[in-house]
């Protein structure tokens, strides 16, 4: 039976992060980022970017949609240009609407993907994040481990007190031991 | 990941300027019109619209066009359309019409504006009719043409905000 051999060491090349400890924005995108380079250091671990490929993907389509409408429009003029307008309007908030339930239903906050290739097996490890609304001190966490076709999902809602001093710094240590241990309690979920 | 982030800054960017531009032409399609919206530059038709005011205008090549009417028409050689009342029409049985406009707030009509030898205005002079109006909005555009350099300071303002900030 193998062990999640993920550590809670500090990679060498990491800043210190220091923000504005009121703006929640900079908080969770510190943790985000924090986070990410905990995950894509680990010891066999790749990281991957299909979620955020997907949506990179559907926002050109719809920005295309827009440049051929507009690009039409300039060599021929409107009112012959009416009918690839009405299309490609359309399609671009076709497109745009298509975008935002892929963020709200499919990517769902993720900020990390990474595969683990261990003894032979894969693992898909992805790290999702949102703040709670009224209370952004609070920063959730949800780590999804994917094993052929089971999914163990584990939520964690800690508040960003934990990890940050009165300065707006950082404090890696204790942000990358909380990470280390849950990722290893998922880790073990998955045999039940 | 970095690379990505940033180009999806400018994918941000791109979707917001293209949604502006796709409510406009998609304006122009509903409406008819070329410029469905315009603001009124000058006060000629005071009291009904000022200058900074907004005009919806829609374009029906086959409406009628009746005597009180607020038509938007385009003088040969100028760029610049004006919107002004119908004051005559003359209509022949088979449907040739001539008009002839004049601003409320004017003392005489449009004569003197239209092109030299022209004493009325024919359906094809006519771009639109005025619709609707939403008041003062317009002042931002006025401004941008009396101090060009804000336009750009503006644009620029705005593109910096968008690329830099990073959304949540």
């Amino acid at each position: 039976m193998s062990k999640l051999s993920f550590t809670s060491k500090i990679p060498e090349d990491l800043d210190e992060t220091k923000i504005d400890k009121w703006d929640w924005n900079a908080l969770k995108n510190a943790l985000d980022d924090a986070g990410r380079k905990f995950l894509t250091n680990q010891k066999d671990c790749q990281e991957t970017h299909s979620l955020m490929n997907g949506r990179l993907i559907i926002s050109t389509i719809a920005v295309l949609f827009s440049l051929y409408a507009i690009g039409y429009d300039y060599l021929y003029p409107f009112p012959e240009s009416k009918l690839v307008i009405i299309v490609c309007v359309a399609s671009y908030f076709v497109t745009v609407g298509i975008l935002t339930l892929y963020t709200s239903f499919i990517e769902k906050g993720c900020f990390a993907q990474v595969v683990q290739k261990l003894d032979n097996k894969t693992f898909y490890w992805k790290f999702l994040s949102k703040q709670k609304p009224h209370k952004e001190n609070f920063y959730v966490l949800t780590i999804e481990l994917q094993h052929g076709n089971k999914v163990i999902k584990k939520t964690v809602e800690k508040s960003v007190a934990k990890y940050f001093d009165e300065n707006g710094v950082l404090v890696v240590k204790n942000y990358y031991s909380d990470l280390e241990k849950f990722c290893s309690q998922t880790f073990n979920d998955k045999r039940e | 990941m970095n690379k990505r982030q940033m180009y999806y800054q400018i994918l941000n960017f791109g979707m917001i300027v293209s949604t502006a531009l796709m409510i406009w032409k998609g304006l122009m399609v509903v409406t008819g019109s070329e410029s469905p919206i315009v603001v009124v530059l000058s006060g000629s038709m005071e009291p009904a619209f000022h200058r900074g005011d907004l005009l919806l205008l829609t374009h029906e090549p086959k409406g009628p066009i009746r005597v009180g009417d607020i038509v938007v028409f385009k003088i040969e050689g100028r760029e610049i359309p004006i919107v002004h009342r119908v004051l005559k029409v003359h209509e022949k049985e088979d449907g040739y019409a001539k008009y002839l406009t004049k601003g409320d707030n004017n003392s005489v009509d449009d004569r003197g504006l239209y092109a030299p030898g022209q004493y009325w205005l024919e359906r094809k002079d006519i771009i639109g009719k005025a619709k609707g109006f939403v008041p003062y909005i317009g002042i931002v555009t006025i401004l941008m043409n009396d101090y060009p350099q804000l336009k750009y300071v503006i644009l620029a303002t705005l593109g910096i905000f968008v690329l830099v900030k990073r959304e949540n």
